[in-house]
């Protein structure tokens, strides 16, 4: 819990040393989805779709930077030099990047809040249940987790994976239903959605505002994100002994 | 304290691989089969030139690295098969100077790595301070590493290594790349750490500081460990002794086993070992009549310099070329 702490400390005063990125991080993810709201108004669609947009593209930001975030949070400390001095203490991989999984939380709550102001500011007030949403998200993270562990581990074995990056969270965002409820799409992108745990959560979450309470496919949620958050950590189990067998823990 | 038995690394490259081309396998012996006992409170000096294999046998040992074969054994824990006990026993100071993080202060460095060894928070605060102290950085607790010269971040990271009291610290070429005054700086706190009794194993190309800072030294080449003993033991062992180097504006005339070496623009070194040099000063004034003239004598004092080269095959005469 040490490690943890003292992980997610440092990660907090490394925020100190660029405060211009503090302001950045309350504009930008805003302007990214912003226009898919004012679309969603522009056509006219009812306030409750607006919000299902709304809490789509939110769901799928805090996902998309906890994917991110941990996904390729060993990049930082390699790029650094430093990750070689980490991995001769006594502490887990898996606890460094829990640490970056908690900044990532607690700097997406600052966006979340910069974000509504946004949305407010444009006529789209976020009124949508904030306990059922953070708990939906909990439970999104789970799979998204082991997404993140598993692209933690090729950023360990091939250094470089920002096209891999790229690729999971644009197709995992589309496919899960970000922008457009999965239902809509074609049947074999359908399929593929069913196998995602994202798709569940932001179906989940679109029930709830709607007022029809959490359904059944919070289960499959669960169960698809432990599977993932498990195959992922394997992964970077694996992707860990190959890099000290291979001597490659200094290289980037 | 540490025991290594049988220990091999063997490295697989791929030689000419591209986007479409797996490339031809190549597999580079960088250790074969060290074996290795270092005593409680011994200060073992790893010598050996670049690519010999001492930075990767450091690395097996501080866990950073999986041997491909063999047995490592640190305070009686396996470092195989436990590494993070071993972790909690060993203090690495890792080549080069990227082994802080540059945007936090000394003392947050500190805090950091503590807080990575478990330490609570107020015992490490407070042994930070006395590591400061003994590292002659407390003027700098809370100035970032990225203002530090590159002899006080090796200080800093030295007393990073120390900051859980850890009975072994492992050392990476700790003066590497330091001015003089850097590099004494570093020895002082090593000698220190040697004056306490803490158990060092560190890693040196350097002559110097192979010859003055451990109290044990072992030469590594190809991956084989050559020799094992005291500085002077060694320099003793390898038939080295002190060396005059003469400086000679023709080629002399001299017994067989005397190496001579062309400088170039008619200049020539001669290195004689110092009992010999009487008699050769007197036949060179001999010779002088004929035209041979002696520009220079310098004396190279580090018998564990020519040991060395002795040892890992070079030339004599090339050893006579160096400062």
């Amino acid at each position: 819990m040490r490690s943890l702490l003292a992980l997610v400390r440092k990660e907090l005063l490394d925020l100190r040393a660029y405060p211009l990125d503090l302001l950045s991080y309350a504009i930008s993810p805003a302007l990214a989805v912003t226009p898919y709201l004012l679309l969603a108004r522009l056509f006219g669609f009812d306030e409750g779709l607006v919000d299902s947009v709304a809490v789509g593209l939110l769901l799928w930001y805090w996902l998309s930077t906890l994917f991110w975030g941990v996904g390729f949070g060993l990049q930082e400390e390699m790029e650094e030099g430093v990750l070689e001095t980490v991995l001769v203490h006594p502490v887990s991989i898996f606890t460094v990047l829990g640490a970056k999984a908690v900044v990532t939380v607690i700097l997406n709550l600052y966006i979340t809040g910069a974000m509504a102001a946004w949305f407010f500011a444009f006529g789209v007030p976020l009124v949508f249940p904030w306990p059922a949403f953070l708990g939906l998200v909990l439970l999104g993270g789970l799979g998204v987790s082991g997404f993140a562990l598993g692209l933690a581990g090729l950023v360990l074995f091939y250094k470089r994976v920002y096209g891999i990056g790229d690729l999971f969270e644009h197709g995992l965002g589309a496919l899960s239903g970000m922008t457009m409820p999965a239902a809509h799409l074609p049947r074999g992108l359908w399929l593929v959605s069913r196998l995602l745990p994202l798709s569940y959560a932001i179906e989940s979450v679109r029930r709830v505002i709607a007022g029809d309470g959490v359904g059944p496919e919070v289960g499959l949620l669960v169960g698809l994100g432990l599977a993932y958050l498990v195959l992922g950590h394997r992964l970077l189990a694996v992707a860990e002994r190959g890099m000290r067998a291979a001597g490659t823990t200094g290289e980037f | 304290m540490i025991s290594c038995r049988g220990v091999t690394k063997t490295y697989v490259v791929r030689e000419r691989a591209g986007f479409f081309r797996r490339g031809v396998r190549r597999e580079i012996e960088a250790l074969r089969g060290i074996d290795l006992a270092i005593a409680r409170g011994a200060f073992v000096g790893l010598l050996g030139r670049n690519g010999a294999g001492k930075t990767t046998l450091l690395k097996i040992v501080a866990t950073l690295l999986l041997p491909t074969a063999g047995e490592v054994v640190v305070d009686g824990i396996d470092a195989v098969r436990e590494p993070t006990r071993v972790r909690r026993k060993l203090g690495v100071v890792l080549a080069g100077e990227r082994t802080l993080y540059w945007k936090l202060t000394a003392m947050e460095n500190l805090l950091l790595f503590g807080g990575l060894q478990d330490l609570p928070r107020r015992e490490a605060r407070e042994r930070s301070e006395d590591l400061l102290e003994l590292v002659g950085l407390s003027g700098f607790v809370d100035v970032s590493v990225e203002k530090f010269s590159s002899g006080m971040r090796k200080r800093l990271a030295i007393a990073r290594a120390l900051i859980h009291r850890p009975p072994v610290l492992i050392l990476d070429e700790p003066t590497t790349g330091l001015d003089p005054h850097g590099v004494e700086e570093v020895w002082e706190v090593l000698r220190a750490l040697r004056e306490e009794g803490t158990t060092v194993l560190m890693a040196t190309h350097n002559m110097l500081e192979a010859e003055r800072l451990p109290t044990r030294l072992l030469i590594i080449e190809e991956g084989k460990l050559l020799t094992d003993g005291t500085p002077q033991e060694i320099t003793a062992r390898s038939g080295a002794q002190r060396m005059a180097v003469l400086t000679l504006g023709s080629r002399p005339k001299v017994d067989e086993g005397l190496l001579v070496h062309e400088l170039g623009g008619g200049m020539y070194s001669l290195a004689v070992p110092m009992g010999r040099l009487p008699a050769l000063l007197a036949q060179l004034q001999a010779d002088g009549v004929d035209g041979v003239h002696l520009v220079n004598v310098g004396i190279v004092e580090s018998g564990l310099w020519e040991a060395f080269l002795r040892l890992t095959g070079r030339p004599f005469d090339t050893a006579a070329e160096e400062p």
